[in-house]
């Protein structure tokens, strides 16, 4: 073939600027640090990258949620179980009460006790979280939601509980529905109260001894059921956070420029590009001009 | 029979052409740097014979040598193909760069996006969810759907400032297309003038084939060359110009067909700029399409969903984004945004059907509406919906980047070999320089040896 003087030297120049154009190439690479910089870089890599994205965007708000549910579900467990020991130092009232030994003036004090009692159970009952929402109120959380009056306790509250998204798909009851346990455990303490202000010891001992047993066995088994959903919310938070991790590996697998991989390249193209300049240093200087004598 | 000065006359026809040759070298050398220069030849040719009488018959005597032409090198197969490649360069070129664009519009990976956005609106619904009456998250829904409708918004208007600047290059396309034309018809009067005249003109044929390059890259062309030496450009069914001139390029165009109208017709544009600018704008017309979409089904979903739920306000049937006239016709991404009741006031948010503070149900549905597939888009969520745009993007972005690296190979390749033939090489010309000079030295020294013959029959008069 016939070298023409314009094409080697477009040769020359369009060898040296592909091998600076790779150089930079890597270069940029090794500076951002990123193997996708735009989609048409690698399209399934990116479409990959955006889903895990928005994935673990997802997973950082049940993480939030799941928190939001532990707060709530960590001051239902108090509360319930504050319930708990109240309702058992009134069965042991109750088995005071219903022994015969007890005297008058000890059945007095008994009663001051079960009182204080039953206004820390409505206190109880109606327990503000963080935000100042009712926690046992169900739905209608931001007013009252247990009066006592007239040695009943009522509940003006909701029976649907809130829902808190923990997963895809997948919710989890941050409040729990209390108000059976607490307006009958008020209403059995009003009885045992009766009962020991006109010292009836066979319904002391008939009924307030085991109603009192059973309202704490009650309290214990809701205290139960939102300890177990407080062990969800610790394992969802480790799954989740595991998850997140997989994620955050996945991601900078494909997006992420490996470091000993781009520095390789790069090497190479910078050893490409200062072959390309020697050679158009030697080869530009050859000319029949050189060997002339005209 | 031959006079006494034929030889003069012969060392000076020799002398004359060796100069002229010496003058086509040194005009190579000097347009070595000049691009779409053809490196020229000279053609020598012996004069026609003189007859003299010899012993027993006539005999011929050469007269000196001339010069019949100064050829352009050329290849002519190889300039047809390289104006198909140079028309695919243009196209392949501009879709490539135009694309590249709209990557720039939709680009996701710096997670500054419209993806992420809707992360953070589903997200803030999740959020509304877990505390129902917290009036901080409200706000924050309500920020989250702006700013997710601000993305969609902004990355529509982009698409659409570019579609303009598409149509306005194809306006300047077309009057740079007429513009080749004038000139190719201005050089085919030229050239048809000096060949009437029965001259050579090789700098304006290499003009000529500069300007038909030029046209070649902005639109795809073959041309004819007719008999006077004028040629003719068409493109597809149309002409462009011919012998009578230049011919209006149709200012009408249908990007999506790939074709222009005049009164006259529809015609195909297949490649060049021009075609890689159409090719640009259907493309640009589809993503704005996907993204109208995209915003027509949020708008649908959302608002069907926020209508059933009742707000802190006791308001119900409240939008959640703009829609005056539903169900259609919707207004699709350009003016896509927040419902004037909702951007004026959070508490317009609803968490929950029941109207109770705690009821967090419906933004718990609006939250799964991120997985939910939907029948209009194909069964996909509205996520995985624009993923798949982008990811499309991506796809056609990658594609065409390919297409022009191949297309400037091959025209480079081309170009290699018109170079090969057409071009001038320093060495060749140093070398034919030598000749020629060596030529013109010796004929210079024949002249000399005449001149001593001729003189010498004068001094025998004397």
């Amino acid at each position: 073939m016939r070298i023409s003087t314009t094409y080697q030297y477009d040769s020359y120049t369009h060898a040296i600027d592909l091998a600076n154009q790779r150089v930079t190439d890597t270069q940029q690479q090794l500076l951002t640090g990123k193997r996708i910089n735009k989609p048409s870089d690698d399209p399934y890599g990116t479409t990959a990258v955006i889903k895990m994205q928005s994935l673990q965007a997802g997973l950082a708000q049940y993480a939030t949620n799941l928190q939001t549910a532990k707060g709530t579900l960590g001051e239902s467990d108090s509360a319930l179980g504050e319930a708990g020991t109240l309702l058992n130092s009134a069965y042991t009232i109750a088995l005071s009460g219903a022994n015969a030994a007890t005297d008058p003036s000890a059945m007095q004090g008994l009663v001051a006790q079960v009182t204080a009692i039953q206004s820390r159970l409505v206190q109880l009952a109606n327990t503000q979280g963080s935000g100042g929402q009712y926690i046992f109120a169900g739905q209608k959380n931001n007013v009252v939601p247990y009066t006592a009056a007239g040695g009943v306790l009522t509940f003006n509250g909701d029976t649907n509980q809130i829902q808190v998204e923990v997963g895809p798909n997948d919710q989890l009851k941050s409040t729990t529905d209390a108000s059976n346990e607490f307006t009958t455990a008020y209403g059995q303490l009003e009885t045992l109260k009766n009962n020991l202000l006109s010292g009836n010891l066979t319904a002391l001992s008939s009924v307030s001894v085991a109603d009192m047993s059973n309202s704490a066995q009650a309290v214990q088994e809701l205290r139960g059921d939102v300890g177990t959903r407080l062990q969800s919310v610790s394992d969802l938070t480790s799954q989740n956070g595991r998850r997140t991790d997989d994620l955050t590996t996945q991601i900078s697998n494909l997006a992420d420029a490996d470091a000993s991989v781009a520095i390789t390249k790069y090497q190479s193209a910078l050893t490409a590009y200062q072959a390309a300049l020697s050679v158009a240093n030697s080869g530009l200087h050859l000319s029949l001009m050189d060997y002339l004598k005209i | 029979m031959p006079s006494p000065f034929q030889g003069i006359d012969i060392a000076a026809s020799a002398l004359r052409s060796f100069q002229r040759a010496l003058d086509v070298t040194g005009n190579n050398i000097a347009n070595v740097n000049t691009p779409g220069y053809t490196r020229e030849t000279v053609s020598f040719a012996p004069v026609t014979p003189t007859e003299f009488y010899g012993l027993h018959s006539i005999q011929s005597l050469g007269q000196g040598v001339g010069i019949t032409s100064v050829n352009r090198i050329q290849d002519a197969f190889l300039t047809a193909r390289k104006m198909s490649a140079t028309a695919e360069v243009g196209r392949t070129g501009t879709y490539a760069d135009n694309l590249g664009q709209v990557e720039q519009v939709l680009n996701e990976t710096t997670g500054a996006g419209i993806s992420s956005a809707m992360d953070g609106f589903f997200n803030s619904w999740s959020a509304l969810a877990a505390n129902p009456n917290d009036a901080a998250l409200q706000t924050q829904v309500q920020q989250a759907g702006s700013t997710l409708a601000y993305k969609i918004r902004s990355a529509y208007s982009q698409l659409t400032t570019l579609g303009a600047q598409q149509d306005s290059n194809v306006q300047g396309t077309i009057q740079t297309i007429n513009q080749d034309a004038k000139k190719i018809s201005d050089l085919n009067n030229a050239i048809r003038g000096k060949l009437a005249a029965g001259e050579q003109p090789n700098d304006l044929m290499d003009q000529r084939d500069a300007a038909i390059q030029d046209l070649g890259k902005l639109v795809d062309i073959h041309t004819y060359t007719m008999s006077d030496g004028s040629v003719a450009v068409y493109s597809n069914q149309l002409t462009i110009v011919d012998g009578s001139g230049p011919k209006p390029y149709p200012a009408n165009y249908n990007a999506a067909n790939s074709t222009v109208t005049d009164a006259n017709g529809t015609y195909d544009v297949h490649g060049g700029q021009l075609g890689g600018l159409f090719q640009s704008i259907t493309a640009t017309k589809g993503y704005e399409t996907e993204l109208d979409n995209l915003a027509n089904n949020l708008r649908t979903q959302v608002n069907s969903m926020h209508q059933t739920g009742t707000n802190p306000l006791g308001n119900t049937g409240v939008n959640f984004f703009n829609d005056s006239t539903p169900p259609a016709p919707q207004t699709g991404a350009t003016d896509f945004d927040l419902d004037p009741v909702i951007k004026a006031n959070a508490q317009a948010i609803a968490a929950g059907i029941s109207g109770n503070p705690g009821d967090g149900n419906l933004a718990t549905s609006l939250s799964q509406l991120r997985n939910t597939p939907i029948a209009a888009l194909g069964n996909q969520s509205l996520a995985d919906y624009y993923t798949s745009v982008v990811g499309q993007v991506g796809i056609d972005s990658s594609n065409a980047q390919t297409a022009a690296n191949t297309q400037t190979a091959v025209d480079t390749q081309i170009q290699n070999q018109i170079s090969s033939i057409s071009g001038v090489s320093l060495d060749d010309e140093m070398a034919n320089m030598l000749k020629f000079q060596r030529s013109y030295q010796a004929a210079a020294r024949a002249l000399s040896v005449f001149d001593q013959t001729t003189q010498d029959l004068i001094g025998l008069i004397r």
